[in-house]
C-alpha cells in the first residue's frame, strides 16, 4: 500500500499541483483520492476485457445484400472454412505425446442439457446431469514460454495453453479481428472460445476435433461454468434469511433481513444483504462419470448440481486431486481421442455401479440364516432343560 | 385453414380435459376428428410420461430423445400396462427390509405426475383404518411387477380429494383378482361420487371444480366464496393453453416411436399375459 501511495504522490499529484499552481497563483488544495483494492475476489465481470478481439458486428443493416449476394457469400465461406466433418489438419500432423506421471490433458466444452434420474444396482435413485459435447476444434496452442509472457500467463505455472472453440457460426456476423483468430486452424469461426492448461506432451495441433471419446466412464472430472443469473434478489432469497412475520400487525417487514448491526457500532464488511445473485464462475470438483453415450456425444455425470441453466456452456476436464485422477486401469486416451474406423467406440457405456435400462429388474438375494453356535455353558443348560 | 385451427384448438383443449370430459363432451368432439389427431389424443392420455415437459425454456431435443430411448428400453424389460388415474393396481417391488425381499402394495391410483424418467404414480389404500399412500417411480428398476386389477377412469383427473373423503372410497381389497377387460375400445369410466368427511380438509376442495363429489357437507358460504374466487375466463386464455401443451409436431415424433413399440413389444407382453392367465 505504501508503495502505491508514494507512486501516486510522486507522479499524478505533483503534476496536478504544478498545473494548478500558475492558475490559482496560491497554494493548491490537494484532493487526494485513494482507491483500495477489495480484499474479496471479483465476483463477476460485466464487460469483456479491453484487449479481447471484439466479436460481433454491431450493425448489419448496411450490408444491403441481395439474396444472390448472400448465397455467394455462403459459397465463399464454405470454400474458405472447413466443414464440420472435413479433415481439419492443413499441415503435417504433429507427433503424438505419451503419458507420463503428472501429465495434464486438455478439457472439452459441453452444454448442459438436463437432469435425469438413474438407478444404481443397489436400487438407489441418483440424479445425473446430461452434458452434450458440442462440435469443437482446437484453435491454437501456446507453449509454456509463450503463454507465460501473456497477461495471465503467470497463473499457468509452467503449463502450455490450448484454446478450444465450440459451435460454428455464420462468419458474416463476426468482425474481422475475431475472424483472424481462426486463420491458423482453418476451421469455421466459433461461438465459444475457452482456454485449457496442458503439459507440453499433451499439445494438440490446431484444427484437431474433440469428441466425447476424450473421457471414459468411471473417471472423475472437474466442471467449470457460470451459475444461473438470478438478477437482483432480496436478502431472503439470496441468503435464505427468515424475513419477518406474515401477520400480527407486521407492516412492510415481511421480506426484510432484520437486524444487521454488529459490534463497535458499524456494519462489518461482507454482511449478507440483498444484491445481484448468480452469473458467477464456479468449479465443481471431482464428479463421477456414470454413463457416456458416444453416439450422440452425451456425458452423464453424477449429481444435479452442474452450474448454469439448460443450454449453458461448461468446461469439463480431468479431476486434479490425487485420489480422483485417472488411474492406470482406466486411463483415458492420451492426449485425446482420435476416431479410427477400424476400432469404433461402443454406442452407450454404463458404469459398473449403474443399472442399465434394458436390464431386468433388480432382485435382492435371500440371506441364508446362519444358526449361531451356542456356547458350552448355554448348550449344557439347554440340554439340562430337556 | 379455419377448420384446421379450430380442430387444433379443440384438440389442445381436449388434451387437457379430464377422462370424464372425454366421456361427455370429448367423445362427441373426438368422433369428428381425423384419425391421426384422435390417436394423438388417446396416446397422450395413455402415456403421459412419454411426452416431454411443456416448459419451453427447459426443453432440449437431444435430451428428450435419449430419455425416450431409456423409457422404451425399460418398457421392453418389464411389462408396464396401460393404466389411468382411478385404476385399481397392485405393484410388487424388491425391498431389502421386507420378508422374502419383496413387497406388494394394492391400491387405487390417485395421481400421476412429472414427465419422462421422473414420472411417478401414487397408490392409495386403507390399512388398519389408516390411509396409506405409496409413491412409485414408474421407471425404477426395483419394480418387479405392475398389475392392473381393474382398468378404469374416474370422473376426475386427480383423486387427491380421496384423502378427505370417507375411507370406504379408497379401500381396495388386498386379495383382489385382476378383472378381465376389453383390449379394444374405450376405457370404462367409474362414475362413483364420493361423500366427504367433515372439515378440516387438506385443501379447499369446493374450489377445485370436482365432479366426483356427491356430498360436500358444507354451508352455503363456502360455495359462494368459491364462485367469487373462481377464474372462469382462464379457459379462454390461448397463451396459457399453449404454454402447458407440447406442440403437435413434437408429439407426432413421440407417437411414431410409440406405434412401433406397441406393434412389437407390447403385443408380446400381451401374449405372455394371456398365457399366464391360461396357465393359472
Amino acid at each position: 500500500m505504501s508503495g502505491l501511495l508514494t507512486r501516486l504522490f510522486s507522479s499524478q499529484l505533483q503534476i496536478s499541483c504544478s498545473r494548478l499552481a500558475p492558475l490559482a497563483g496560491t497554494q493548491c488544495v490537494q484532493h487526494l483520492q485513494i482507491r483500495e483494492k477489495s480484499t474479496k475476489p471479483k465476483r463477476r465481470k460485466v464487460h469483456p476485457f479491453h484487449w479481447w478481439a471484439p466479436k460481433n458486428r454491431a450493425d448489419m443493416s448496411e450490408d444491403l445484400l441481395t439474396e444472390k449476394n448472400q448465397v455467394f457469400l455462403q459459397q465463399v465461406a464454405e470454400r474458405i472454412y472447413l466443414a464440420p466433418g472435413e479433415s481439419p489438419l492443413n499441415e503435417e500432423p504433429w507427433p503424438i505425446g505419451t503419458y507420463q506421471e503428472g501429465s495434464r490433458r486438455t478439457g472439452i466444452i459441453a452444454k448442459k442439457i438436463g437432469v435425469v434420474p438413474m438407478w444404481l444396482k443397489s436400487g438407489k435413485r441418483v440424479l445425473a446431469s446430461m452434458l452434450h459435447v458440442c462440435e469443437q476444434n482446437v484453435i491454437t496452442y501456446m507453449d509454456p514460454e509463450t503463454y507465460a509472457r501473456t497477461r495471465f500467463g503467470f497463473r499457468g505455472k509452467g503449463h502450455g495453453c490450448l484454446i478450444v472453440g465450440a459451435e460454428s457460426r455464420d462468419p458474416t456476423r463476426f468482425r474481422q479481428e475475431y475472424l483472424d483468430l481462426f486463420k491458423e486452424s482453418g476451421v469455421a469461426p466459433k461461438k465459444k472460445l475457452t482456454k485449457f492448461l496442458v503439459t507440453p506432451n499433451a499439445a494438440l495441433q490446431p484444427g484437431t476435433p474433440l469428441f466425447a471419446g476424450h473421457f471414459k466412464v468411471g473417471n472423475y472430472v472437474n466442471i467449470y461454468g457460470k451459475t444461473i443469473d438470478r438478477g437482483f434478489l432480496g436478502a431472503k432469497r439470496r441468503w435464505g434469511m427468515k424475513g419477518g412475520r406474515a401477520t400480527h400487525g407486521t407492516t412492510k417487514n415481511h421480506n426484510r433481513m432484520g437486524a444487521m448491526g454488529g459490534p463497535r457500532g458499524r456494519i462489518l464488511k461482507g454482511k449478507k444483504m440483498g444484491g445481484h445473485d448468480g452469473q458467477e464462475r464456479r468449479l465443481l470438483v471431482g464428479v463421477k462419470i456414470l454413463r457416456i453415450n458416444y453416439k450422440h456425444g452425451v456425458i452423464y455425470v453424477r449429481g444435479p448440481s452442474v452450474m448454469g441453466e439448460i443450454g449453458a456452456f461448461v468446461q469439463i476436464y480431468d479431476a486434479l486431486i490425487p485420489e480422483k485422477r485417472p488411474k492406470e486401469d482406466n486411463m483415458p486416451p492420451f492426449p485425446t481421442y482420435f476416431p479410427a474406423e477400424t476400432d469404433p467406440l461402443p454406442e452407450d457405456v454404463f458404469d459398473e455401479t449403474v443399472h442399465p435400462f434394458d436390464a431386468p429388474s433388480i432382485e435382492f438375494e435371500q440371506e441364508v440364516q446362519v444358526k449361531r453356535k451356542l456356547k458350552v455353558k448355554a448348550r449344557a443348560k439347554a440340554a439340562g432343560k430337556r | 385453414m379455419a377448420s384446421w385451427s379450430l380442430t387444433q384448438r379443440g384438440l389442445s383443449r381436449g388434451l387437457r380435459l379430464s377422462a370424464s370430459m372425454h366421456a361427455s363432451y370429448g367423445r362427441r368432439m373426438t368422433s369428428s376428428l381425423p384419425e391421426h389427431l384422435r390417436k394423438a389424443l388417446a396416446y397422450s392420455a395413455m402415456y403421459p410420461d412419454l411426452l416431454p415437459e411443456p416448459d419451453l425454456t427447459r426443453r432440449n431435443y437431444v435430451r428428450e430423445m435419449l430419455e425416450r430411448q431409456d423409457m422404451l428400453s425399460r418398457r421392453r424389460a418389464i411389462d408396464i400396462p396401460e393404466f389411468y388415474v382411478g385404476s385399481y393396481m397392485s405393484i410388487t417391488v424388491s425391498d431389502q427390509n421386507a420378508p422374502g425381499k419383496k413387497n406388494t402394495f394394492v391400491g387405487i391410483c390417485i395421481y400421476r405426475r412429472n414427465h419422462g424418467l421422473r414420472h411417478q404414480m401414487a397408490l392409495r389404500n386403507i390399512v388398519e383404518n389408516e390411509g396409506i399412500e405409496m409413491l412409485y417411480d414408474l421407471y425404477s428398476p426395483i419394480i418387479l411387477e405392475i398389475k392392473v386389477l381393474r382398468l378404469q377412469k374416474r370422473l376426475d383427473d386427480d383423486l387427491r380429494y380421496l384423502r378427505d373423503a370417507l375411507p370406504e372410497y379408497s379401500t381396495v381389497p388386498w386379495d383382489m383378482e385382476p378383472e378381465p377387460h376389453r383390449e379394444q375400445g374405450s376405457v370404462p369410466v367409474d362414475e362413483t361420487r364420493v361423500i366427504m368427511k367433515p372439515r378440516p380438509w387438506t385443501q379447499r376442495w369446493e374450489r377445485k371444480e370436482l365432479k366426483g363429489v356427491k356430498e360436500w357437507g358444507l354451508e352455503d358460504r363456502f360455495f359462494k366464496r368459491a364462485v367469487e374466487v373462481s377464474k372462469p375466463w382462464e379457459k379462454y386464455d390461448l397463451m396459457k393453453e399453449y404454454r402447458c401443451m407440447v406442440p403437435l409436431e413434437d408429439q407426432y415424433v413421440v407417437w411414431k416411436e410409440v406405434e412401433e413399440h406397441r406393434k412389437t413389444i407390447e403385443e408380446e407382453h400381451k401374449r405372455s399375459r394371456r398365457r399366464k392367465l391360461l396357465d393359472a
